[in-house]
């Protein structure tokens, strides 16, 4: 039984821009996956956030809930339990050699309107203070309406590179 | 616009001390998916990894790594050492013949000469006292081209089949 990945929108930054979006989520696929490599920021010490779409725009409202268990090479590991936040933080970069955020997503009922959107994580990264981290574990916009994609940005500036790739996985 | 995941190649070994994957990686990939559908030890222990540059395998102190392993019979536990000369701790298995394995893993980034290489996998395997998963993420802290991989365990042998394909 055939069964691949279908890119459906890419975005390359290779210079400064404020935030990225993906869209074309819609009923064509159960699951998306997206793709995020090499996120780098132009200011030190900032939080990679990531908001879902409607109609392209993202949702601002304080509706995501997130549980990640935060590894890190270099102490213990840490749980990130949060509700009601505007954004899902996906942990932390800097500027210096080697920082920068990669990760696997995958996306579940953004094309439904009677549930909530979810997503799935497992992202690696190195942070502002060149710790090796990663966050695993699952986020949920808790509004039951279509959600057409994902929005990335920086909690303080711009984001610097990166490629961000939105897939459909085929049946 | 067309996208998928694309077959690279495939890597086998039976009792064999370690499994080399080379020429894997180019720059028609950014980020690559590697499968480990076949794997059976010679005893109980770690599957480790060690990437492969143009100087060979690069064992020298320039791999950090996090892992959180969970068991069925006992509390979780984190692993987690910077500066190693290895990824220590990948998977475990036992030696038992229903003993089986399993391992999925994203390479990020091994071409690109000006950015080290990430990892993240994820891994399950059985032994005596039960299941036993790792959730891992590694990092290989030198800028520059990795043309491969090498797998092997603590000590030992083992049978081992690798897939790599390119995420596009």
């Amino acid at each position: 039984m055939a069964g691949s990945l279908v890119k459906i929108d890419e975005e390359i930054v290779t210079s400064a821009v404020p935030s990225v979006t993906l869209t074309g989520i819609d009923s064509t696929y159960d699951v998306y996956m997206v793709k995020v490599n090499q996120m780098e920021s132009v200011n030190d010490n900032v939080n990679p956030f990531l908001r879902f779409t409607v109609s392209g725009t993202g949702d601002s409202s304080a509706d995501y809930d997130y549980a990640f268990k935060n590894l890190r090479a270099d102490s213990s590991f840490g749980n990130e339990a949060v509700t009601n936040d505007n954004e899902i933080n996906l942990d932390n970069i800097g500027t210096n050699t080697g920082e920068q955020f990669n990760c696997i997503m995958y996306l579940f009922n953004f094309n439904n309107a009677s549930e909530f959107s979810f997503i799935t994580l497992e992202a690696v990264n190195i942070n502002q203070g060149g710790v090796l981290k990663g966050r695993q574990g699952g986020g949920v916009l808790t509004d039951a309406q279509v959600t057409d994609g994902v929005q990335f940005f920086m909690s303080s500036g711009n984001i610097d590179n990166g490629t961000f790739t939105l897939y459909g996985l085929t049946k | 616009m067309p996208g998928s995941l694309e077959f690279i190649k495939s890597a086998t070994g039976s009792s064999v001390s370690s499994l080399q994957i080379t020429d894997c990686f180019s720059d028609t990939y950014d980020v690559y998916f590697v499968s480990i559908t076949k794997l059976d030890r010679s005893t109980a222990q770690y599957l480790r990894l060690k990437v492969i540059d143009s100087g060979g395998v690069d064992s020298t102190a320039n791999y950090d790594l996090a892992a959180l392993e969970m068991e069925s019979s006992t509390s979780f536990a984190e692993l987690k050492n910077t500066n190693q000369d290895q990824f220590t701790s990948l998977q475990y298995q036992g030696t038992g013949a229903d003993d089986g394995a399993g391992l999925s893993m994203y390479v990020f980034n091994p071409f690109d000469s000006s950015s080290f290489t990430f990892f993240q996998s994820q891994s399950v395997g059985y032994y005596s006292s039960g299941l036993i998963g790792h959730k891992m993420i590694g990092v290989h802290t030198v800028a520059e081209q990795i043309l491969g991989l090498e797998f092997f365990p603590t000590s030992g042998t083992f049978d081992l089949t690798v897939n790599v394909f390119g995420v596009k």
